[in-house]
């Protein structure tokens, strides 16, 4: 967490570095780059992290037990623990989120589009389902919140790293069938949605997707809500089977 | 079983993902019974107390808790049941009274009888002048006792406590009896499991006793004590006893051994065939005078290791 605003304020003390005349081509949408920064990879780890303690959490530390045996509903506990990490992350997101916009304003003078902070902040969240499903997924199987950690942010880094490789060979090659296979990673929704929805939104089409930071394409936004939802319904899903149907023990087997 | 059953457990088997296996185990806890489940630690006692909550699935058998099956129905079978587990475990930095807060609210207990009822469980639990303390700084035998008063939160009728006395002095350990006397008292049904063979002697009505992950056998405390082969007759003689009486006594039927400690004739008898008068009768005919005539109750632990001697040898 300390870590995604040290990522910040690095950022944009980066950013004050830079040659005057290229910021000035961006200065007044300075804001959404604190946003779309951390969607490329920390904004997942972190989400991946906060599921990933969600479910193992409770087990590690024994208290599952006393949940267990209060007079509830298994699928309120599941739902109210869910459903609690997801606050958790939006609570970080908009953090980061107005940190970037006033450190802008600050940095930079005031920032234009500024209309459109919660269509960025709802991209951020939706884009981060997927691996925080995945994480409560993995949390719940294996029952120790480090281990989980671990095997998620290997999917993710993973994912990334193949979605990366397979980028540049199809860029080198002109293999278009590449990009397309590309698609069924989990990294290609959740990195390219956020910067995709704010570079649509600033009328920035920089129009070379496959790059950093620049998103899918317009044209794919609805491939990667499929995806998104996809994703993050069928880690949901394997987290509560997997939840309900299981005894309620450390131990993973 | 005459009384209601609440807990039924029938040939209940838990087959653990390393291949652990526990069970046949059977247990039939009637309304109000003080139950304990004894046998040494590893025999599955925890296991068995852990489906009746409904925190695991069984692997074959039946476990029922009012009528229900505990493991589809979590959430009302626990409505009934207070439960302190085995290792209790509570955040460190909850002070007892927030624990208890907490759990009245679990229980929909709320403003002024949330306060009544965390009066009530601290005065119950001799907490009271710790209730502002948080658990992180509290002695085992302290976290022990708060974790049976959240379970007795909402004054559920059927409590379920997991080695309630572990690891607790003995101060710590009569306060408890005298908590666990008390709600025997107000009719709860109790299941407490313990591998120490006297506390449980002391304070249960009826108790199974599990080794190697079955049940050895199952029945009433009295009954236990009462008609084991290890109750034995103790006569006090007036003269000294010799081999003509021991040899007129082993005629009875129903006496087993006869051995002579000084004056003392001890004599180990098939309670079933009950010879206790015909001893009598006999050892007056002969003159040697009675002095004193008692039967002579093993304790539980005597019981439990000869059966589970004979359990494994046959
Ligand atoms: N979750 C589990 N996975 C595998 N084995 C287990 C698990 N829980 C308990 N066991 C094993 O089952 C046996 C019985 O344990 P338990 O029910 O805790 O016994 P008790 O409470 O009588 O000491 C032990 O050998 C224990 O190691
Ligand atoms: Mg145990």
């Amino acid at each position: 967490m300390a870590i995604t605003f040290l990522l910040e304020l690095g950022l944009y003390l980066v950013l004050t570095r830079l040659p005057p005349q290229f910021i000035e081509t961006f200065s007044g949408a300075a804001w959404t780059l604190g946003i779309i920064a951390p969607s490329a990879g920390l904004l997942h780890v972190l989400a991946l992290t906060i599921g990933s303690s969600t479910s193992a959490e409770e087990y590690e530390l024994g208290t599952a037990d006393y949940w267990m045996t209060r007079p509830l509903k298994r699928s309120s506990y599941f739902l109210g623990k869910t459903v609690g990490g997801l606050v958790l992350l939006f609570l970080i997101v908009f953090t980061y989120s107005i940190l970037s916009l006033s450190v802008s304003w600050y940095v930079f003078g005031p920032q234009s589009k500024v209309e459109i902070f919660p269509i960025a902040l709802a991209a951020s969240i939706a884009s981060a389902a997927p691996f925080y499903a995945i994480g409560l997924a993995f949390g719940e199987l294996l029952r120790r919140s480090m281990m989980s950690t671990i095997v998620a942010g290997a999917v993710f880094f993973a994912s990334v790293l193949v979605e990366t490789y397979a980028n540049f060979v199809a860029l080198i090659a002109g293999d278009l069938t590449l990009r397309e296979v590309v698609r069924f990673l989990p990294s290609w929704a959740s990195t390219g949605l956020t910067p995709t929805i704010l570079t649509d939104a600033l009328g920035l089409s920089l129009n070379t997707p496959g790059a950093p930071f620049t998103g899918l394409g317009a044209e794919n936004l609805w491939l990667a809500a499929a995806s998104i939802f996809i994703y993050s319904t069928v880690f949901f899903l394997i987290a509560w089977l997997r939840f309900r149907h299981s005894d309620v023990t450390r131990r993973a087997l | 079983m005459s009384k209601n059953p609440v807990v039924v457990v029938d040939s209940f088997t838990k087959v653990y993902g390393d291949g652990t296996r526990i069970g046949p185990i059977t247990l039939h806890v009637g309304e109000g019974e003080v139950y304990g489940l004894v046998g040494p630690n590893g025999s599955g006692k925890t296991t068995t107390l852990r489906a009746i909550l409904g925190l695991l699935k069984p692997s074959g058998g039946k476990v029922s808790v009012y009528g229900l099956n505990p493991y589809s129905h979590p959430e009302k079978v626990n409505q009934k049941i207070g439960y302190s587990p085995e290792i209790p475990n509570y955040p460190p930095f909850f002070t007892a009274e927030k624990l208890l807060r907490v759990t009245c609210n679990m229980k929909k207990i709320i403003g002024k009888d949330a306060d009544n009822e965390v009066r009530r469980i601290l005065d119950l639990t001799g907490l009271v002048n710790h209730a502002d303390r948080k658990i992180g700084n509290f002695s085992k035998g302290m976290v022990q006792r708060l974790s049976i008063g959240q379970a007795l939160v909402g004054d559920p009728p059927l409590l379920i406590l997991d080695e309630p006395m572990l690891g607790v002095d003995p101060v710590g350990r009569a306060h408890i009896r005298d908590v666990l006397l008390q709600l025997r008292k107000q009719g709860k049904t109790i299941i407490f499991s313990s591998h120490e063979l006297y506390e449980v002697q002391r304070l249960s009505d009826r108790v199974a006793m599990v080794y190697m992950g079955k049940t050895v056998f199952e029945d009433m405390v009295m009954n236990i004590l009462n008609n084991s082969p290890e109750t034995k007759v103790v006569a006090e003689l007036v003269s000294e006893p010799d081999g003509k009486l021991a040899k007129a006594l082993e005629e009875i039927s129903g006496v087993l051994e006869v051995a002579f400690e000084a004056n003392k004739v001890v004599i180990s008898v098939d309670s079933s065939l009950d010879p206790r008068e015909k001893i009598a009768e006999k050892i007056v005919n002969l003159g040697y005078g009675l002095r004193e005539f008692r039967i002579s109750q093993p304790s539980l632990e005597e019981v439990f290791i000869n059966r589970v001697k004979e359990s494994v040898s046959g």
